[in-house]
């Protein structure tokens, strides 16, 4: 089986993107890997992180996207190739560092991967990250393929050190989490030797000196680019139409183009080097036609920097046309698909194309009827998060007075799906639930009278509400903080953070105490098991009744996920059929439409609930909650 | 009919919990997941689907029918005389030195309660008991439980909440309450949805004159005197004194009147019945009597305690002066004739009393506007 440490130049090897990032980042000679994982981008490090003691290489989870910049950036100052990795939400966070870095310079190569996610399938926004490239005049490179991911990330660790500025490899879902097959390179066998030059220095300042000093510099490296392997053209000498496509849209114009039967009057254009961008081997490509069309991820980036570009080299004529997102060709905001290129190419050359039959439609909608079980998004059966939210629920409801819960990134926003609770009523960004309680915890001068509870997990807790915690500390606020411990980073994949005792590397680690944390800032704060209601929900009201500054509980129990496949669940958990009344019961199907554990269904013929048994995680919450104590739970020993 | 169909919690919180009709008496508390007693207030945690509601038909303050109640209960129907059907006024009295020590005033209540459960009329009683200065039902099956019920609580108590909640295994019960507990008693009796409920199981009703009560944020006045787990009795003295007693161990505190009557509900406001007419024995204070009650019999079921009360030497009864007579039916009456005022003034119509259903005979006779 082959890993990314395998020396074994010349072979295929079938790869995720992510990891030919990583294999790129390894036979460019990359010695320090940083980031805080996030979807899509998780795998770049994970798998670093898998191989880091063969490759001899360090790799760490750091506390948030803006220390694991810093940490490259050391690794890079001392000399050091170094990568990291981040979503384009994370990018926002590393943001303050980044802009200041573009004006510092760097040592050794470092390439800061970027990965979008168009259609936000795991994020809570859709933003395209390639605009702070220009912004920042850094070098953008967008892969269309992991082959290219690979060869890519290799390529720019020598361009990085030449140009002394870091790199920007943007990807997105469909090429981070594709897998093709991919022909690796060679590994180095040398290390360089980390040292600090104290005859130089990396100050941003002085900051309008650095800034000149940047531009300066653009018309070399945008003249290096010009011979960068990344732009090619494919198709017939004089297109039709030009379709000029950065990242995945290579392929799905590559795919409709075939589909429609296009290649002999159609040409694509793909761009792997979207900002600076290489003026010249444009220019000789945009010759070939009258018309073009631009494919892309999100935003009408590539299609306005190439808009202006035609315009400057003299190519854009009333009889010319640069077509794309912002003439309505294609939608500027969800992810792009194959389907939304075959429309936009057949409406264009006036091909007739249905891309699929109106009763394909409803044939799938039937038997996704039949066999999907109708479920919304919903915590796991045994998730400490159900206990906690009920809690809070419970908790709130009681006192009355319209409280609500100020939320984060995490399980725990899926409060807001169907099979959550609806407290949630903010959620954006990690920390700012804490931020935002902060925030409403002061208004009580302006009659604000609602209980605020802030939760954050415990990945999120370190991330970014330590500020937060501190602001309302100092600033008297008052709320509560539930940090929803389940000592992992679920979301993204338990990748393991500062509460775990584990290194990314899988070492020992010390723990760092949320409890110890927050006495040490004065807070008061609680630890309790999110399945003790008979604790947590008069404990939670008093909390809420207060008005007493910033308090902070700790609901500490694993994820369920984290339990061994083999392990027996704590309980055996069973509907007592005598005194499960059914309908008759007047609780209105109290656990199944209220508490809404997918592990408790309703067993039509019976006109009573039963436990799902291959569901049912044996948590044994679900007993503290039926009105008519028909849930009986017996502990199970191992 | 007094239970509407079709109406469930999302009626009760429109016409009830939120128009401030609430109070407090429990009848709808205890019966399913939705709805919880708490701070004063009935929390309602969560939607309920159930279309026919038993917290709606339960509730005292959903289409209250007077003239179906009293029929059902009196063989009589309603019209509006101020102390409602009576047998027999007296005034009484414990002989029984323990309970006098408990009392509120004559003790009457607890003796009969005590009479029931020895005699076997009754296996429980449905009582309220304060814990930490929060009164609330509790079902008593003996005598020191009982005993630890005696006194006014004055704090609005959802004692109904421990009849819904009442073991299968404790039948036949009494139950003590105040005239709104005693309306929805009645309600219960009538309702469709009677059979699940535990109204079969009450077989003795005590009723508690009652001219209003406190909302628990007076437990934040109360608390300036004293630590409401150590007060031993609260008391109104009649007038002039125009004050609320506060007796703890160490002695008597009086506060002002005017400012403890801010912490009535403003559901008390809209309440018509003083003496709860709708229970077996109604009991209260005797005006200007220490350590008596007054004590009208509604019933047969009521007489027959009373006497058999009496023939044990349990209790000393005496009639009760005519002015006392006289001065509680004329607070009954204004009670009655301010309820009125106060509902039609909340509907804005002059014969639209919200909850309560009235003759119009009868009603025009209250308001004096016939």
């Amino acid at each position: 089986m082959f890993t990314l440490a395998d020396d074994a130049p010349g072979t295929t090897q079938l790869l995720m993107g992510n990891e030919a990032i990583a294999r790129g980042a390894l036979e460019a000679g990359v010695r320090v890997a940083a980031a805080y994982p996030g979807t899509p981008s998780t795998e770049v490090i994970e798998s670093l992180a898998r191989v880091a003691k063969r490759a001899g290489i360090y790799v760490e989870w750091s506390t948030n996207e803006k220390v694991a910049v810093e940490v490259v950036a050391g690794a890079s100052f001392a000399g050091l190739r170094a990568i990291t990795a981040m979503k384009h939400e994370g990018m926002n966070v590393a943001m303050d560092f980044l802009a200041h870095l573009n004006l510092t310079g760097i040592r050794g190569g470092l390439v800061v991967v970027v990965a979008d996610d168009p259609g936000a399938w795991s994020s809570p926004s859709e933003n395209d990250s390639r605009a702070i490239a220009s912004w920042l005049r850094v070098p953008l490179l967008e892969p269309a393929s992991p082959q290219e991911a690979l060869t890519m990330t290799r390529w720019a660790y020598d361009f990085s050190e030449e140009f002394r500025t870091w790199v920007m490899l943007r990807s997105c879902t469909r090429v981070s989490h594709a897998s093709g097959n991919v022909v690796v390179g060679e590994l180095p066998k040398t290390s360089p030797i980390a040292r600090f030059d104290t005859s130089r220095d990396f100050l941003a300042a002085p900051a309008v000196q650095k800034h000149a000093a940047r531009l300066a510099q653009l018309p070399a490296l945008q003249a290096a680019l010009e011979s960068s392997p990344f732009i090619t053209y494919e198709g017939p000498p004089r297109p039709d139409l030009l379709v000029v496509a950065s990242g995945v849209a290579r392929l799905y114009a590559a795919e409709a183009l075939a589909i429609l039967g296009l290649q002999k009057s159609v040409g694509i254009l793909h761009v792997g080097v979207t900002w600076p961008l290489p003026r010249k081997a444009i220019e000789e490509h945009l010759a070939r036609a009258e018309q073009v069309l631009v494919l892309e991820e999100v935003d009408p980036f590539l299609e306005g920097n190439l808009r202006d570009l035609a315009g400057e080299v003299g190519w854009l004529t009333p009889k010319r046309s640069i077509l794309g997102k912002r003439t309505g060709h294609i939608e500027a905001y969800g992810e792009l698909t194959p389907q939304a290129v075959l429309r936009a190419l057949a409406l264009l050359l006036k091909v007739e194309f249905q891309p699929r039959s109106a009763e394909y439609e409803q044939k799938a909608q039937r038997y996704a009827q039949r066999y999907v079980v109708n479920r919304g998004i919903v915590w796991c059966p045994g998730c400490p998060h159900r206990g906690s939210l009920w809690a809070v629920k419970q908790a709130i409801r009681l006192d009355g007075r319209d409280g609500f819960v100020t939320g984060d990134i995490g399980c725990y926003a899926m409060d807001r799906g169907l099979g959550g609770y609806q407290m949630t009523k903010t959620g954006s960004v990690m920390g700012a639930g804490t931020g935002i309680a902060s925030g409403l915890g002061k208004l009580a001068p302006f009659g604000f009278n609602q209980p605020v509870v802030a939760v954050a997990g415990d990945s999120t807790f370190y991330h970014a509400c330590i500020p937060a915690l501190i602001n309302a500390r100092y600033n008297k606020s008052n709320f509560t903080l539930l940090v929803l411990d389940n000592s992992a980073t679920a979301m993204t994949g338990f990748q393991p953070h500062p509460g775990v005792g584990k290194t990314a590397q899988g070492d020992e680690a010390p723990v760092v105490d949320i409890e110890a944390l927050c006495r040490g800032l004065g807070i008061p704060v609680q630890v309790f098991d999110p399945f003790d209601l008979d604790k947590t929900i008069p404990a939670l009201v008093e909390s809420l009744q207060k008005q007493a500054g910033v308090r902070v509980f700790i609901m500490r129990r694993p994820c369920v996920l984290l339990r061994p496949r083999d392990a027996k669940p704590p309980f055996r958990v069973w509907v007592d059929p005598e005194r499960c009344l059914g309908d008759a019961c007047g609780c209105g199907r109290y656990c199944i439409r209220i508490f809404k554990c997918p592990g408790l269904t309703w067993d039509a013929t019976a006109g009573k609930t039963k436990v799902d048994e291959a569901l049912c995680a044996g948590c044994g919450l679900c007993t503290a909650i039926c009105p008519a104590n028909a849930i009986q739970k017996e502990a199970v020993y191992a | 009919m007094a239970t509407a169909n079709g109406h469930g919690l999302q009626s009760l919180r429109q016409e009830v919990l939120e128009a401030g009709l609430c109070t407090y008496c429990g009848a709808c508390s205890g019966l399913c997941p939705y709805l919880r007693p708490f701070q004063g207030r009935i929390a309602v945690l969560d939607p309920c689907p159930v279309v026919q509601g038993r917290c709606y038909s339960f509730c005292p303050r959903t289409g209250l029918d007077m003239d179906a109640l009293t029929q059902a209960l009196h063989g009589t129907g309603y019209d509006g005389s101020p102390l409602g059907p009576v047998r027999r006024v007296l005034m009484a009295r414990s002989r029984d030195p323990e309970v006098l020590a408990h009392a509120q005033y004559g003790g009457v209540v607890t003796t009969l309660v005590c009479l029931a459960l020895d005699e076997g009329l009754v296996q429980g009683a449905v009582l309220t008991r304060s814990q930490g200065g929060i009164p609330q039902g509790v079902v008593a099956t003996r005598r020191e439980e009982v005993l630890q019920c005696a006194g006014s609580h004055y704090l609005a108590s959802p004692t109904l909440e421990a009849l819904n909640r009442l073991s299968p295994r404790t039948v036949p019960v009494a139950v003590v309450g105040t005239p709104c507990q005693m309306l929805a008693l009645a309600k219960m009796r009538l309702s469709p949805l009677a059979q699940r409920s535990n109204i079969g199981k009450v077989s003795l009703t005590i009723g508690l004159f009652c001219t209003w009560a406190l909302s628990h944020k007076f437990l934040e006045m109360l608390s300036t005197v004293a630590s409401p787990e150590r007060v031993r009795k609260t008391d109104v003295p009649p007038p002039p004194a125009r004050v609320f007693e506060v007796h703890t161990e160490a002695g008597v505190v009086a506060l002002p009147l005017d400012a403890v009557r801010a912490y009535i509900p403003p559901a008390c406001t809209l309440c018509a019945d003083m003496t709860a007419e709708m229970a077996d024995l109604s009991v209260g204070s005797a005006e200007g009597v220490p350590g008596w009650n007054t004590v009208l019999v509604r019933t047969p079921r009521g007489e027959t305690l009373v006497e058999r009360a009496v023939a044990r030497g349990l209790l000393a009864v005496d009639a009760l002066p005519q002015a006392n007579l006289e001065h509680l039916t004329e607070s009954a009456q204004v009670k009655k004739r301010r309820a009125l005022q106060n509902l039609a003034q909340r509907s804005g119509r002059p014969t639209d009393f919200l909850y309560l259903r009235l003759s119009r005979e009868v009603a025009g006779r209250l308001l004096g506007t016939p």
